[in-house]
């Protein structure tokens, strides 16, 4: 795609996004203007207004990646001069690659037993011998530091062959992007590239090869994401977003592809970068003020791809690059603790918005990323002010008056409007779904990696349910965080959670008490004042009333090992295999369990 | 590749075994010290990393755009505006008779 054809692409996406939310808005304001409009309505207006936006943004994008996959134009755009056989050219490579993996109080049998997967995948490449292996330790527990010395002796004494090395730092200063500019520092100089790896990481021979080539074919870029897919879940929790990331993943991520180009993003790991430019543009500014805003930026990724394309330098995002996998947090809990720090992170962006010299489409993504958690309170802001319009219109005395005389008004029902607004807002979150299920269904193999059609169908059907359910408490979560932030308290950047060993109902229903209170305080009232409005608002308020019972059927191990027999929320990796997870799972078997992560968890629960 | 001019793996290479040692226990409470044998990690043979090549990553500087910012660039717009346009001095150049063609 040349320049001008993306150019016209992005404008008519603007306009796309733009005409989208103009006719929801109209349509809503049709229903206000009935009545005289209030101050509450131009609010109401406003929030929706931005709402839609986000979400015609969400839905466009996904449309766009259809569009693509159904005329099997996608994954060959995103970068000019890509491999497109398996069959690599590599040894007429003569880059330098580092495998970068920073790690910090990790699961050490888990990163070791990757690592050794990853090796072996090279190995059969024949490409072992063309990286370099770097543990970059940040580690501060003791028990971890010894194991991850202890499983770095038997990496190098298992790949004799492989040049495998480990460093670690006394202070982890500046986190996990402070440990690859140390590295970069001291030895980045000997690399023209390095892949960046998070410690749950996983990426095959080919993928890694594939990604040397692509930045040896296209000098202007420097950094290449291959975007992972989640893969090894256990718990119906992380099997449900691991379906999610197989079945809509390819859709977003072909149409952001195609609409960011040049102007990609960096996810922060799974990714090629080219060193030299990476170190000469990419060290991190202090933010003015203090944290939890100010200060040291904690995701570093969308910065470190600005400060790139402000350079002048291509960051491009690479759907064709298959073999780029990575794992979901095992429970709701989990997953939210993630949130909560990557929400800091995003909001932080939101002053980098206004720094001079950025390119338009880095503002974007900083915006963007930051409503991922400010669209949670302006959803439950947008809830509030509905409630209260509707409030205003019950108590409201059906009486005009022209001039001294009063006329009796009837009242007039404004639902059909109003679910036409819904069922567009519901059509923004949905269609791009059943956009992915179309397009897995015509192509092929299609549903056959999913189980079939009616299993895959069926899985949609569950996902989508659960995802009802689930939104509305990452709704009041996510609340929570910003208002949290807002206020100036900050977070640890700590270690995930890698294995499932679920979650206790007490420990569930002690954590999501606020939200099971909340739910049933506002139902009662609503219920008792304004009977119709309980009836639209049930299902934002099922979700946080079930939030404990959610968490806990969800973040069971058992129950997602059921469905996977059952046939539910199945992936490719399951039912066709995928050598280099399986590796990973039989190395992790006759390693066994790291008591240091035993000794974690018990310290967790009792937390 | 990099197996000449083996180096601690740690970042404090020049420091003496002891001192680290001591500098770890001091880090830690006793009874994981019985656990772990920090002796035999930092002076494993093994731990080499490739030898440094130090090399710069400089802290980028961002200048943001805020409401003050946004009225002296406007102001200072509007000075430039007031003053009486530079007045423009065009260069002579004689060129040499014996220089010119045929």
């Amino acid at each position: 795609m040349s320049r001008d054809d993306a150019r016209v692409q992005r404008w008519l996406f603007l306009g796309l996004v733009l005409s989208t939310t103009a006719a929801a808005a109209t349509r809503l304001l049709a229903v206000f203007r009935f009545d005289q409009i209030s101050l509450l309505d131009v609010l109401l207006l406003a929030v929706f207004a931005i709402l839609f936006v986000w979400i015609a943004t969400s839905f466009w994008i996904g449309c766009l990646g259809a569009h693509s996959l159904w005329r099997g134009t996608g994954q060959s755009h995103s970068v000019s001069a890509p491999v497109s056989t398996s069959v690599l050219p590599f040894s007429a490579s003569s880059s330098r690659t580092a495998l970068v993996m920073p790690i910090f109080n990790e699961d050490v049998a888990h990163v070791s037993a990757h690592l050794q997967a990853m090796l072996d995948s090279l190995r059969e490449d024949g490409l072992v011998d063309r990286f370099d292996v770097f543990m970059l330790s940040d580690s501060n527990d003791p028990n971890r530091w010894a194991a991850e010395v202890g499983s770095w002796r038997d990496l190098r004494t298992t790949n004799k062959d492989a040049r495998i090395y480990y460093r670690r730092r006394d202070r982890n200063t500046g986190h996990k992007s402070g440990n690859i500019a140390a590295f970069c520092q001291d030895w980045g100089a000997l690399y023209d590239y390095m892949i960046i790896l998070d410690a749950d990481s996983l990426m095959t021979g080919q993928a890694l090869g594939r990604l040397v080539n692509m930045m040896d074919a296209n000098p202007r870029v420097a950094l290449i994401q291959a975007p992972p897919l989640l893969v090894g879940g256990e718990s119906l929790f992380a099997r449900m977003q691991q379906f999610a990331s197989w079945v809509y993943g390819p859709v977003y991520v072909e149409g952001l592809s195609r609409l960011a180009g040049e102007d990609s993003n960096y996810w922060g790991h799974n990714a090629i970068i080219r060193v030299k430019p990476f170190m000469e543009n990419c060290g991190l500014p202090l933010l003015p003020g203090r944290p939890p805003l100010g200060g040291e930026i904690l995701s570093h990724d969308f910065v470190e791809a600005a400060l790139l394309r402000r350079a002048g330098w291509e960051v491009r995002l690479a759907p064709e690059v298959l073999g780029s996998f990575e794992a979901s947090p095992p429970t709701l809990i989990d997953y939210l603790k993630r949130d909560r720090r990557w929400c800091q992170g995003n909001l932080q962006h939101v002053k980098l918005i206004f720094a001079q010299g950025l390119r338009t489409p880095s503002r974007l993504h900083f915006a963007l990323g930051a409503m991922s958690y400010l669209a949670s309170p302006l959803w439950l802001f947008a809830v509030v002010l509905f409630c209260a319009h509707a409030l205003r219109l019950q108590y409201a005395v059906p009486v005009t008056y022209h001039g001294r005389y009063p006329v009796l008004s009837w009242p007039i029902s404004h639902s059909v409007a109003l679910v036409s607004i819904v069922a567009a807002t519901l059509a923004m979150l949905f269609v791009p779904k059943i956009l992915s299920i179309i397009v897995l269904l015509r192509n092929e193999p299609g549903a056959g990696r999913y189980g079939g059609r009616r299993r895959l169908i069926g899985g949609f059907l569950i996902e989508s349910a659960l995802s009802v359910l689930l939104a509305p408490i990452f709704m009041l979560s996510h609340s929570w965080f910003v208002a949290n932030i807002l206020v100036g308290r900050t977070t640890q950047w700590g270690t995930q959670p890698r294995g499932s060993a679920g979650v206790s109902f007490r420990r569930a229903l002690v954590l999501f008490a606020p939200h099971t209170l909340v739910a049933l305080i506002v139902g009662f009232a609503l219920w008792l004042s304004l009977p119709g409005g309980f009836w639209w608002c049930l299902p934002l308020l099922l979700g946080p009333a079930m939030a404990a019972m959610l968490t806990w059927l969800t973040s069971n191990p058992s129950l997602g090992l059921r469905a996977r027999r059952r046939g539910l929320f199945l992936v490719p990796s399951e039912t066709q295999g995928l050598a280099i997870l399986e590796r990973v799972e039989i190395l992790l078997r006759g390693r066994g369990a790291d008591p240091s992560v035993a000794q974690a968890n018990q310290k967790n629960l009792a937390a | 590749m990099f197996e000449s001019g083996l180096c601690r793996g740690t970042e404090r290479g020049n420091q003496s075994e002891s001192s680290r040692v001591e500098t770890l226990s001091q880090m830690f409470n006793e009874g994981l010290q019985r656990d772990i044998d920090y002796r035999d990690l930092m002076s494993s043979p093994d731990v080499s990393m490739p030898p440094r090549q130090p090399g710069l990553m400089p802290r980028q500087v961002l200048v943001f755009w805020t409401p003050q910012r946004a009225l002296q660039n406007f102001v200072r717009g509007l000075r430039e505006l007031r003053q009486p346009p530079r007045a423009m001095q065009h260069a002579t150049i004689s060129v040499p008779k014996a220089d010119e063609p045929g």
